[in-house]
């Protein structure tokens, strides 16, 4: 481990070079809780100096990663090389909206492929649940096509758009296709 | 002090590993853990020794329910018997045994150099899958080999700031003396417990200042104890947690270990609060088997899991909705 003025920015978020967008969200909550005022990790090996020069390094490393465009002149300039469709499947900000390929090119949508979507996203299970405060029972009878299991479909909608908008996907683009899907193979 | 050559020279046994519970602090239940995790591992099948090595404050026992047994520690440790398989007792659960500690003498608790050693010697050479050992609270010598001879070094902590206070002290303290261990030259050893003074006037903040310092005067042992303490990392339990800010501490703590120690703790998991932990303890029965079904009881099912597959804790939620 080197020392923290010679870490790269993926260093010192303590994520992977290929972290998701989500990831990083995450990994800066979590350091900013850690390394923040009044927290019970830090403060008895960190000088309150220390703390603030750590969380200072913290910002700018975030704020380099959660920007695409950035991110990529970094990654270049430290001979980071992704693949570029890896680079495109990375796109969940909050200002995401559409719907990407090759999801959009669908009449329908199943459970299974919305799954497919949130992973592409890097955002887990349990982090749609928290956002939705569906209960994950619920979400996993969704990803997992167990039509059975789901409740009628006026609440089904709504579970759907809630979590479109978790995703951060505008919700009719996917609660249109995956109706579609349902209706047809409910029968 | 035990020298590399002394640990190298104790026997091995493929398939057989060390756990040891320690973590500062007393009252963060080492003992409780220690008991819960051995009757956890035994009922996977595992062949398990318990091994109470609180010396002078011991009671594994008790919190396994069993009475006192007739032999323990200190009878090995006197000498009454010469091999620590005969202090051993089976318990009433499949494949779970236990050698209780010595709660006796006060010199117990500081054993001599050669007592510790024939010890540490018999206890690796038990014939057991997992030899556990319960270790007392503080940053001792003796608690501090234990704690380094084993393969899975457990530090037990509770969401409060002096619990985790304790709790760095306690990796330090076992960094330093792992570090003197491995430096023989008197200018380097004096560093070394210079170091371990917070406020000492060479400016070592941390351990990689030390080693820093250390290449400095001689590069080859600053190349040792770099990767020295690269092949330490303790393992992360936190107990007593009552809200998702105290798991989530578990994972600020490894990332503080990582920034301010450069190693890699990790974090095996945590256990609820329970108040049927305390209604079992009163009873005289251990949780694990008075109320199996219990979250705390599958907490610690989750830690033996994470701790045999040398697995720890993702974190994947999030903090502010």
């Amino acid at each position: 481990m080197k020392p923290l003025r010679d870490q790269t920015c993926y260093e010192i978020l303590e994520v992977r070079s290929d972290a998701t967008m989500g990831e990083i969200q995450r990994a800066y909550e979590l350091a900013r809780l850690t390394y923040g005022r009044n927290s019970i990790a830090s403060y008895s090996l960190f000088s309150a100096e220390e703390l603030m020069s750590i969380m200072e390094k913290i910002d700018v490393a975030y704020r380099i990663l959660i920007d695409p465009q950035k991110r990529g002149e970094y990654d270049r300039s430290i001979g980071i090389i992704l693949e570029p469709e890896k680079v495109r499947s990375e796109t969940p900000s909050p200002l995401r909206g559409d719907l990407p390929e090759p999801f959009c090119l669908q009449q329908e949508l199943s459970g299974k492929q919305i799954k497919e979507l949130r992973e592409s996203f890097g955002i887990s299970l349990p982090e749609i649940s928290e956002r939705t405060r569906i209960s994950i029972s619920y979400l996993v009878y969704l990803e997992e096509d167990n039509l059975r299991a789901l409740p009628p479909e006026t609440y089904l909608r709504s579970y759907v758009a809630q979590y479109a908008a978790a995703l951060g996907i505008e919700p009719k683009q996917i609660i249109d296709r995956y109706l579609n899907y349902f209706r047809r193979t409910r029968r | 002090m035990i020298s590399k050559n002394q640990i190298n020279a104790l026997p091995t046994h493929p398939g057989k590993v060390v756990w040891a519970v320690g973590g500062g602090k007393g009252g963060t239940g080492k003992t409780f853990i220690s008991g819960s995790l051995g009757i956890a591992l035994a009922r996977l099948g595992r062949r398990v020794i318990l091994i109470d090595a609180d010396l002078g404050c011991a009671n594994l026992h008790t919190a396994l329910g069993l009475k006192a047994s007739p032999m323990t520690l200190s009878d090995f440790l006197n000498g009454k018997v010469r091999r620590i398989d005969e202090v051993l007792v089976k318990t009433d659960i499949p494949n779970l045994f236990i050698i209780s500690g010595a709660e006796d003498f006060l010199e117990i608790a500081n054993p001599k150099h050669s007592q510790k050693m024939r010890l540490i010697r018999q206890i690796l050479e038990l014939n057991f899958e997992i030899i556990l050992l319960d270790l007392g609270a503080g940053t001792s010598f003796n608690i501090l080999d234990f704690f380094l001879i084993s393969d899975s070094g457990i530090l037990t902590v509770i969401p409060e700031p002096t619990s985790i206070e304790n709790a760095y002290r306690f990796i330090k303290s076992a960094f330093y003396r792992r570090f003197k261990r491995i430096a023989r030259e008197p200018e380097i050893r004096e560093l070394i417990a210079l170091a371990m003074d917070q406020k000492n006037e060479r400016g070592i903040r941390n351990p990689h200042d030390l080693i820093d310092c250390v290449a400095t005067l001689n590069p080859a042992v600053g190349e040792r104890l770099q990767k020295e303490m690269y092949s330490f990392r303790p393992k992360l339990v936190v107990n007593q947690v009552r809200s998702k800010d105290d798991i989530t501490l578990g994972f600020s703590m490894r990332s503080s270990c990582l920034k301010y120690f450069g190693i890699k703790m990790d974090y095996a998991g945590y256990i609820e609060y329970d108040d049927r932990v305390w209604q079992a303890g009163k009873r005289g029965r251990p949780l694990m088997i008075e109320y199996p079904y219990a979250n705390s009881a599958r907490c610690v099912e989750k830690i033996v899991d994470n701790i045999l597959r040398e697995q720890d804790l993702r974190f994947d939620f999030v903090l502010r909705p």
